[in-house]
C-alpha cells in the first residue's frame, strides 16, 4: 500500500504511473489531494511509502509529514516537489521525510530514491 | 468578448503543475543567491481578452502602492511577454539583500536589480516550462518602468494581446517583506501551441 499526496491530478498521475512501473507489480495505491487528508488517510491505512507535495492548500507537506511523524514514528515520507529550496530540502528533513525527488518524477528518479533507501 | 482558448480542468492542473515545476526552480535560483527562504505559492492560470487585464492586475495590487514593473518579451513557439511587478517598498527590501548600504540604493540600482531578477524569473520558469513541453524560445532584452498607479500600465498590453492565458504566481519572501508577481502572458498562436502540448502531455499520462 502506498499513499501518493499532492493537490495537483496530474502529478499524482505522474507519480502513480512511474510507482506502477518501478516496482513491478500492481500496488494498491491511495491517493489525498492536500496534507490533512494526507495524515487522515495515513492513519487508516498506514502505507509502507508515502510520497508527500509540498505546496498544497489546506495544510501543506511540511506540516503534514510532522502530523504522521509524529503519529507513526517509523513513518517513509518522500517528498516529491518543485520546491527545491536547500531549506526546504533541509526542513522536510527535519520534520521527518527520509528522502526528496525533485519534480518532474520520472522512472530513474524515483528508482534511484527506492534503491538508495532500501525499499524496493 | 469570449476568450478563443478555454483550458478544460485537465489541462489547466497540467499548465498548474508544470508551472509550479519551473518556478520551483526559479526561486530556487534567487532564493540560493541571496540566501533566503522562499514561500511557494500555488500558481493562478487564468483565461483572459486583454480587456480584463486590468481588472485582473486591480484584484492583484494596491492602489497606492507605487511600483516597478518588468517586461520581458518570450519568442519562439510560447511567444508572449513576462511581466514581473513588484511594490516600491519590497524593491527597496530587495536591494538590502544584495549587500546595499541605504545611502547606496538608488532608483538605478533598484532597476539593475528587478531587471537581473527578471531575467532569472523569466529563464528560469518560460525556459523550464518550454523545455518541459519540448519547444524551445529566447528572450529580448527585459524593460522596466516605475508606476504610480495601476492606471500608468502600458496601455500597449491591451492592444497587442487580444486572448491571454495568464499564469500568474508570487515571489515572497516573508521575513524580508519581498513580494512580487510574475505573470505570463501567452499570444493567442501561443496559446493554441500551449493547449496542444498539454493534451500531448495528458495523453501520455
Amino acid at each position: 500500500m502506498y499513499l501518493v499526496v499532492d493537490d495537483s491530478k496530474m502529478a499524482r498521475k505522474m507519480a502513480v504511473k512511474n510507482l506502477r512501473l518501478v516496482v513491478g507489480e500492481s500496488p494498491t495505491i491511495v491517493e489525498a489531494v492536500n496534507g490533512q487528508e494526507a495524515v487522515d488517510l495515513y492513519k487508516e491505512y498506514k502505507p509502507k511509502v508515502c510520497f508527500m507535495d509540498l505546496t498544497m492548500p489546506v495544510m501543506d507537506g511540511f506540516e503534514a509529514i510532522l502530523h504522521i511523524c509524529k503519529f507513526d514514528k517509523d513513518a517513509k515520507i518522500i517528498v516529491i516537489s518543485a520546491d527545491i529550496q536547500e531549506l526546504s530540502m533541509q526542513k522536510s528533513k527535519e520534520n521527518g521525510a527520509i528522502g526528496f525527488i525533485k519534480k518532474p518524477v520520472n522512472q530513474e528518479n524515483l528508482t534511484s530514491m527506492l534503491t538508495t533507501l532500501g525499499l524496493i | 468578448m469570449k476568450s478563443i482558448i478555454e483550458l478544460n480542468e485537465d489541462e489547466k492542473d497540467c499548465l498548474q503543475e508544470l508551472m509550479n515545476i519551473s518556478y520551483g526552480a526559479a526561486t530556487a535560483a534567487i532564493s540560493e543567491i541571496i540566501g533566503k527562504f522562499a514561500t511557494l505559492s500555488i500558481p493562478n492560470i487564468s483565461t483572459i481578452s486583454s480587456s480584463q487585464l486590468r481588472e485582473h492586475l486591480n484584484t492583484k495590487l494596491i492602489s497606492k502602492y507605487k511600483y516597478y514593473v518588468s517586461n520581458q518579451l518570450i519568442n519562439g513557439y510560447l511567444a508572449g511577454e513576462n511581466i514581473f511587478i513588484i511594490d516600491e517598498q519590497s524593491s527597496i527590501n530587495l536591494a538590502k539583500q544584495f549587500d546595499l548600504d541605504e545611502d547606496e540604493i538608488n532608483d538605478n540600482e533598484i532597476k539593475d536589480i528587478i531587471l537581473e531578477i527578471t531575467n532569472i524569473l523569466s529563464s528560469a520558469t518560460s525556459g523550464k516550462l518550454a523545455s518541459l513541453i519540448d519547444t524551445s524560445i529566447s528572450f529580448s532584452a527585459p524593460h522596466i518602468t516605475k508606476i504610480n498607479s495601476i492606471d500608468e500600465i502600458d496601455k500597449r498590453f491591451e492592444g497587442e494581446y487580444s486572448h491571454v492565458i495568464i499564469i500568474s504566481t508570487e515571489l515572497n519572501f516573508e521575513e524580508e517583506n519581498i513580494k512580487g508577481e510574475l505573470m505570463i502572458l501567452t499570444k493567442n498562436e501561443s496559446s493554441k501551441f500551449l493547449q496542444k502540448a498539454l493534451e500531448n502531455a495528458l495523453e501520455n499520462l
